[in-house]
């Protein structure tokens, strides 16, 4: 059964700051319960680089020509470990020699271990940031696999759940998913991931990843609301794309490609080459992302002009609000007990 | 295989209790779940080219004492897995059958569903299973399961006990009686989990001394 | 085999049935032929959630923000939802309105490290209850003591202090955290009654922004954020807001799609250089070389906006040749030496107005070059300031300034254009070159772009420098609420404004007269104050760090350390208590010096064993609480009522409600140190002291002093609320809301700079619906600039500077502070923490590394062969420490970034981030006795200089990091 509506966000990497707010934000939301310390639902990775969990990218999934790819099972540690500090030993129980560390001795990766490392060579260098969450894909490989059917697609809005009750931590949708989004809960036995804020957005309220966000990074609303932003940008002007659209899996999430200024020649002049070369963007965006980049800089240039772009004013959301569809409450004014949260739904 | 009636089962908790080697055992033969009735498409091609069920024996024993049944099954594992933190563990199911001729592989039907008691090294307690086809276990109806493991040697020795009798959707046992039994066993180490097992391809029938 | 099927054939039946089995279970769901397999669809599938949905619910939601000093980007309302007595999490309220619809509003403010305090304030470095050390200092081991016990032996300590020594000796050393609300209140209003000292963190903390404060007189300018999106230019030199500025950064972002040109000045391809269109490499510590390339691309090109430096700046001044001092009315005719001259073309002398810049139709003639002749019956040769800038200037082409900077010519030309074409130019600041030994040089050069181009006090355009916007009756409530009083005539201050008015003088001059006599002798009911900065280089030792600091500095013309001596005996800088004086108790309130100092080796060798007690005040285990007699266990911000500072950029009170009981035995700052009065005054009774004669010759009425504390029982130890309210009552830009309202909203918009002395420099107004813009004051009322010439001034005519020959701006090569190595450790506030409350923060560190870093470029970490992640010993002559390197492709080669904040006890063996930077003082720095070279709050005290450290690293072997420790 195909989902009648469907939930969808737009990321733009011109706006993100790489400052994890989003990260935290899902963290104190969802993933502050035992055995989940070390599940990021929300990372926001510098890329180039390994991104998280390490190299996800090649550790397959998906699917080829419809075919289901096999995938490699990622590890906690290659998600990053959530160390423990020593602190009352260090600062409270006087053990001076082993100062404030992780207990568990010299780290060699944490989720965001390539933060701001980037890739080509100073002073051409490049980087930017990308936040991930689950992509709520309309052909879920997570769900395809879980031989429990404990993966399920929600009618109303299209996100993927697991049905923790159901699942037995068998973790085939874990190898599955391409983009490696679902975490093993050790304690509890079973896979975890993002629920694209559900309960949040049952009450009228953007996911916390989105709301939360200082960078005004995210739009969110019905894929099929065509006076909403996410349509605009994805269907009318095509700046919004979908990440690795080569996996299959029709991500419901997708991204404004990012600009950098020019890079330089031999002798330190700027020139008007793209400093982040349009091979490494088509290899995570396919080839549409050339002429997308194209349309940003020109309406750019518009404006600068003096003239009129809707495509920038969309980006900018002068109204922060506009940026969330159908999604505009606050959600300090959400009843505070879930008695009450069904009741006005009932009456 | 003979299941001999005793004065109480709780003689036999120990897996590795010398009143087990006092019963003959009976082989069970084992062959890896086939590929071809994995559940999904995903699950076939991550293992089209990755063996796994390659356990070829099981080895299985029983004593009851008119309430209950204790069923000692063994099997070489030279690696155990306890499916610690990430680990997959090791576990091993006896199936009965609920009513109808339920086909072992295709998990039963919902016209034949068929019960398991179900062992996995990284839990303590055994659990009832409910199967109607596969992929679609549910819990089952409690019938007093227990499962008391233990590794040496090379080799993992479980004994299953259960109620003889059924409650619900259960198989019931009668001294006296015949049934059947299935084996299936997971090699954690192996990531072996869900339908990636070996199986016994046929039922054992079991015979109640009265 | 049942059924008679043969196990060959029933696993050939298995494979034919895997072609149905393939179909995808988000098809076979919808009537695939796996559905027939299946016994029945799992149960109620949405009820998967409702783990979920109960997570997210709460007893109550509270408005509170985070009372720290996260400068640029403070500050941010948030909503903390309580559960069961425990904030569980924070969410941004996100409820500020747009300012007009040109314009993005400012939500949702907010950050990572706000939007998880809740996890930091129940961390295990949190602090519970009152201790006290039961080994030596920094044994780490502690005896929980009572609340009674504690401020009892504190108590007696200041006493026996204040008798014995005086009370001078007794430091409150405040941190950047201090909040201009009741909690800083209480601890003003406890200094100023015994006249204990209280240590002035900015110049410590190097923030000083001293390139503005010679040319303004003042640092105090900043705009409101929505300002920018009037710029079609906007430069980030000096600063890396997208590290900094987290819920201020979408505004750049935002503007470059609405067609600004973003620019981003810096030796590495930061994370601000990733959202601009142009990044402009350049060498570190050599930016005033660029700058002044570009001014000079305005001279040669004749784009100087003459009718804005005539009316408004020192450039028409006219300067002796013969002494390089300005001409002034004393050398003409025996007058006033503060009255100086412009000159009409044809060389007649023009005497300039003090009272107001408007020429009222005079053009002088910028390039004047004649002879005067003076009193004495001599003829001098005068020149104006912008002819001697101009054949100064010449020496910075595009060409000579590249060799300086390492900036490509055809670079420079590529941005000198684009600063000339634009409409609207404008900068964001942060506090990077203030942290460069000539960084005042570089910030001159950076504001003489504005100048010459006249890109100032208009939407979108102007240099901002150093942000802040407070109340205005803070001071008042320390004063007793008696400043009022004193402000009326008859007083000694009321006289004293009566006399300034006559004289012309503007309220923002007068208000920092008031903020400098803050440091020798506030003349009556406010604290007295001294320069952090001054203090560790005397009391805490920390110049003995810089002795070999003419090695290193070329053309220092005397010691640092002699001319450190020579300011202190001219009385050029005050310090308190004085050179001779020894310092013996220290309350670390909101701050943490072992910390933050440049050289925070030397305190703990020099200062702490001259202290008879060290007591800190704070809610987590900082390096400084470490070493600390007494630990006093604070409450977090989230249990206590108060209101903080801001900047301009965001012009808004912030407001944080107790939304549960603090934590322990914690409790709030206010209530701390009104106790700590009270006890003081139960011991000084119990002693029969009734009173003791304070440094200034003042009477400190100990028997008196919870009651003078509290203003007779006004605002009791529990009384913070109303305390903090009574402060916005007093304010005259933010008593049009009450408190009641404050605290519902959490936020409300300023209505006026006010007249404190740390916002009353930004000389603008706040407007409805428009954005603020500084300095319209003098730029469109022609009000004169606190300085010597009444004009914004680029020409010091100071001994000290006319000496170092920095009469004018210039570029002056970066020193090589630590010795004679090849990388420079360059920093920047990180991302990760705000000072060091977020540093050891669990979250904080799982998105980060872990571990102290230091970030080294590719081709330096290749030419020793250091990997990413590799143990690495970083040393120079002054000391060493051992971090890990992260190996990035976009540091500069040469250039290495030691990002700010982490804990001494978070470096793993001995040596911290600050070891290896002596910091010594920059001579002119040390100037005083002018007309505004002087002391005032926050401003006008020589820097901390960490950015020219020179260091090399060296991998070091897993037995060597075995040896380390933990850590």
């Amino acid at each position: 059964m195909t989902s009648k509506r469907q939930v969808a966000m737009v990321i733009d990497l011109n706006k993100c700051i790489g400052c994890q707010t989003c990260t935290i934000a899902c963290k104190t939301q969802w993933t502050n319960r035992e055995g989940m310390e070390g599940m990021w639902w929300n990372t926001v990775s510098t890329a180039p680089g390994e991104g998280t969990p390490k190299g996800w990218e090649k550790m397959g999934g998906g699917f080829r020509k419809g075919k289901a790819q096999p995938g490699k099972l990622p590890k906690q540690g290659e998600f990053g470990t959530a160390w423990n500090f020593n602190t009352d030993a260090a600062l409270f129980q006087g053990d001076t020699h082993n100062t404030l560390g992780p207990i568990t001795g010299d780290p060699d990766w944490g989720t965001n271990w390539d933060e701001d490392v980037g890739g080509g060579e100073y002073p051409n260098s490049f980087q930017f940031y990308i936040p991930r969450i689950c992509n709520h894909c309309t052909k879920p490989a997570c769900m395809e696999a879980c031989p429990r059917g404990a993966i399920f697609k929600r009618e109303e809005d299209g996100i993927v759940v697991i049905n923790e009750d159901h699942c037995r931590g068998f973790r085939f949708c874990q190898e599955a998913c391409p983009y490696k989004e679902i975490y093993y809960n050790t304690v509890t036995g079973v896979s975890q991931k993002c629920i694209m804020c559900a309960p949040r957005l049952e009450e009228g309220v953007p996911t916390a990843c989105s709301r939360q966000c200082p960078g005004r990074v995210r739009f969110l609303g019905f894929l099929d609301d065509e006076d909403g932003p996410i349509h605009k940008l994805v269907y009318k002007y095509k700046v919004a794309l979908a990440l690795h659209p080569e996996y299959e899996t029709e991500p419901n999430v997708f991204y404004i490609p990012p600009l950098a200024p020019p890079s330089f020649d031999e002798e330190g002049n700027p020139i008007d080459e793209d400093r982040i070369p349009l091979d490494y963007l088509e290899s995570l965006f396919g080839k549409e992302v050339g002429p997308a980049v194209e349309l940003l800089k020109a309406e750019k240039a518009k404006k600068k002009a003096g003239g009129e772009s809707d495509l920038m004013d969309t980006l900018i959301a002068r109204n922060w609000m506009d940026m969330f569809g159908p999604f505009t409450t606050n959600p300090k004014d959400v009843a505070r007990t879930l008695e009450q949260r069904v009741q006005n739904r009932q009456g | 295989m003979r299941v001999q009636n005793v004065k109480s089962i709780a003689d036999y908790a120990e897996p590795q209790s010398a009143r087990w080697g006092a019963l003959e055992a009976t082989d069970v033969e084992m062959v890896p779940a086939p590929l071809g009735l994995q559940p999904n498409e995903y699950v076939q091609v991550s293992w089209e080219d990755r063996p796994y069920g390659l356990l070829e024996q099981a080895s299985l024993r029983a004593v009851h004492d008119g309430a209950k049944i204790a069923v000692q099954l063994s099997w070489a594992d030279a690696q155990p897995s306890t499916g610690a933190g990430e680990g997959f563990p090791d576990g091993a199911a006896l199936a009965f059958p609920v009513r109808g001729e339920p086909e072992l592989m295709l998990m039963g039907s919902p016209e034949a569903p068929m019960q398991f008691v179900q062992w996995q090294a990284s839990k303590k307690e055994a659990r009832s299973v409910l199967a109607k086809g596969i992929g679609s276990s549910l819990p089952g109806a409690p019938v007093g399961e227990t499962a008391n493991a233990s590794w040496s040697g090379g080799r993992w020795t479980v004994v299953f006990t259960r109620s003889l009798a059924g409650s619900g959707e259960s198989a019931s046992l009668v001294p006296g009686g015949t049934s059947q039994i299935g084996v299936a066993v997971w090699n954690g180490s192996n990531e072996e989990r869900a339908g990636i097992k070996a199986v016994s391809p046929d039922w054992t029938a079991l015979s109640l001394d009265p | 085999m049942s059924k008679g099927v043969t196990r060959r054939s029933f696993l050939k039946a298995g494979a034919l049935t895997a072609a149905s089995l393939a179909m995808p279970n988000f098809l076979a769901r919808s009537g695939g032929s796996l559905q027939a397999l299946a016994a029945e669809a799992p149960p109620d599938f949405n009820s998967a959630l409702d783990v979920y949905r109960k997570a997210w619910t709460w007893d109550k939601t509270v408005r509170g923000t985070h009372m720290i000093n996260c400068w640029y980007q403070a500050h941010c309302a948030f909503d903390v939802y309580v559960k069961d007595g425990i904030v569980f999490r924070e969410e941004q309220a996100a409820e500020y309105q747009q300012l007009n619809p040109d314009v993005p509003d400012m939500n949702p403010r907010g950050c990572q490290k706000g939007c998880s305090f809740s996890h930091r304030m129940y961390e295990h470095n949190r602090i519970k209850h009152p201790m006290r050390r039961a080994g030596g200092r920094g044994s780490g081991k502690w005896e929980q003591v009572s609340w009674d016990d504690a401020l009892n032996a504190i108590a007696d300590a200041f006493i026996d202090t204040m008798i014995e020594e005086g009370t001078d000796r007794v430091i409150w050393d405040l941190g950047p955290d201090i909040n201009i609300g009741a909690a800083n209140a209480a601890q003003a209003r406890l200094a100023q009654l015994t006249h204990s000292i209280c240590l002035d963190s900015n110049s410590s903390n190097g923030d000083g922004h001293r390139g503005a404060f010679e040319t303004f007189g003042n640092v105090y300018i900043e705009r409101s954020l929505e300002d920018y999106f009037y710029s079609d230019v906007i430069i980030i030199w000096g600063a890396n807001p997208i590290f900094t500025s987290i819920p201020n950064a979408h505004f750049f972002t935002e503007a470059r799609y609405n067609g600004t040109e973003i620019v981003c000045i810096a030796p590495d391809y930061s994370a601000s250089a990733t959202k601009a269109d142009l990044w402009v490499p350049v060498k570190p510590g050599t930016d005033a070389a660029l700058a002044l390339a570009i001014c000079w691309q305005i001279v040669e090109g004749g784009h100087v906006n003459e009718a804005f430096v005539s009316e408004q700046s020192d450039l028409p001044l006219l300067v002796r040749t013969d002494t390089g001092k300005f001409l002034t009315e004393k050398d003409v005719d025996g007058g006033l030496e503060s009255s100086f001259y412009m000159a009409a073309s044809g060389g007649e002398l023009r005497e300039v107005d003090r009272k107001d810049l408007d020429l009222d139709g005079f053009t002088p003639d910028l390039e004047a070059a004649f002879e005067v002749p003076l009193e004495d019956g001599t003829k001098v040769q005068v020149r104006t300031v912008f002819s001697l800038l101009k054949e100064r200037l010449s020496a910075y082409t595009p060409e000579a300034a590249s060799e300086m900077c390492g900036t490509s010519p055809g670079l420079i030309r590529r941005l000198s254009k684009m600063v000339i074409e634009a409409k609207a130019l404008s900068n964001v600041s942060g506090s990077s070159m203030n942290k460069y030994f000539h960084g005042n040089l570089t910030e001159r050069a950076m504001i003489l772009i504005w100048v010459l181009l006249g890109q100032m006090g208009r939407k979108g355009a102007g240099y901002s420098a150093f942000g802040f916007l407070a109340n205005d009756g803070w001071e008042d409530y320390v004063s007793g609420l008696r400043m009022k009083d004193r402000f009326t005539f008859g007083t000694e201050i009321g006289l004293d404004l009566v006399w300034d008015w006559m004289k012309g003088e503007t309220s923002e001059q007068f208000f920092k007269k008031l903020s400098t006599s803050q440091f020798i002798d506030p003349g009556g009911n406010l604290p007295v104050w001294t320069s952090s900065a001054l203090f560790w280089h005397v009391h805490g030792g920390v110049a003995e760090l810089a002795e070999q600091a003419d090695q290193w500095v070329p053309n220092l013309k005397k010691p640092v350390k002699e001319a450190l001596h020579e300011s202190l005996e001219q009385k050029w800088l005050p310090l308190q208590p004085p050179a001779d004086k020894t310092p013996r108790i220290m309350f670390h309130y909101c701050s943490n010096p072992l910390r933050s100092v440049r050289g925070s080796q030397k305190l703990l060798e020099v200062l702490w064993p001259k202290l008879k007690l060290s007591v800190a005040i704070d809610f987590r285990m900082s390096s400084t609480a470490l070493q600390a007699d007494y630990v006093l266990p604070a409450a977090a911000w989230y249990e206590v009522t108060d209101h903080k500072w801001v900047t301009p950029l965001v012009p808004y009170n912030h407001v944080t409600n107790k939304a549960v009981e603090p934590l322990g035995e914690a409790k709030p700052d206010f209530w701390i140190f009104t106790m700590l009065a009270k006890h003081m005054e139960a011991r000084a009774k119990a002693r029969g002291l009734d009173f003791v004669e304070s440094h200034l010759g003042k009477e400190i009425r100990l028997a008196n002093l919870y009651q003078d504390m509290t203003m007779d029982g006004r605002f009791g130890e529990d009384d913070g609320d109303a305390a903090a309210g009574a402060i916005l009552e007093q304010s005259s830009n933010l008593s049009h809301v009450s408190w009641e309202e404050q605290k519902e909203t959490g936020f409300v918009r300023y209505d006026g700079i006010g007249l404190s002395p740390l916002s009353i420099g930004n000389a603008g107004e706040l407007k409805e619906g428009e954005p603020f813009i500084p300095l319209t004051y003098h730029i469109d009322d022609k009000q004169p600039y606190p300085t010597q010439t009444r004009r914004i001034q680029f020409y010091l005519d100071h001994p000290l500077y006319l000496e170092h020959d920095e009469h004018l701006p210039r570029f002056k090569a970066p020193p090589s502070i630590g010795g004679d190595y090849p990388l420079t450790m360059t920093g920047g506030h990180t991302r990760w923490s705000v000072h060091s409350v977020w540093r050891d923060n669990a979250l904080m560190q799982r998105l980060n590394r872990g571990q102290p870093y230091i970030v080294v470029g590719q081709k330096d970490a290749e030419a020793r062969s250091i990997a990413d992640g590799d143990w690495v010993r970083c040393y120079n002559d002054v000391g060493e420490f051992f971090v890990r390197a992260k190996v990035i492709t976009g540091a500069m080669p040469g250039q290495t970034i030691m990002y700010h904040s982490w804990e001494n006890y978070q470096f793993a063996g001995s040596g911290d981030a600050r070891s290896v930077s002596p910091s010594p003082i920059n001579p002119v720095e040390l100037a005083g006795d002018h007309a505004h070279l002087k002391i005032g709050m926050l401003e006008g005290q020589p820097g901390c200089f960490d950015r020219d450290t020179r260091i090399e690293i060296e991998k070091i072997s897993p037995e060597d990091r075995a040896r380390l420790g933990k850590g």
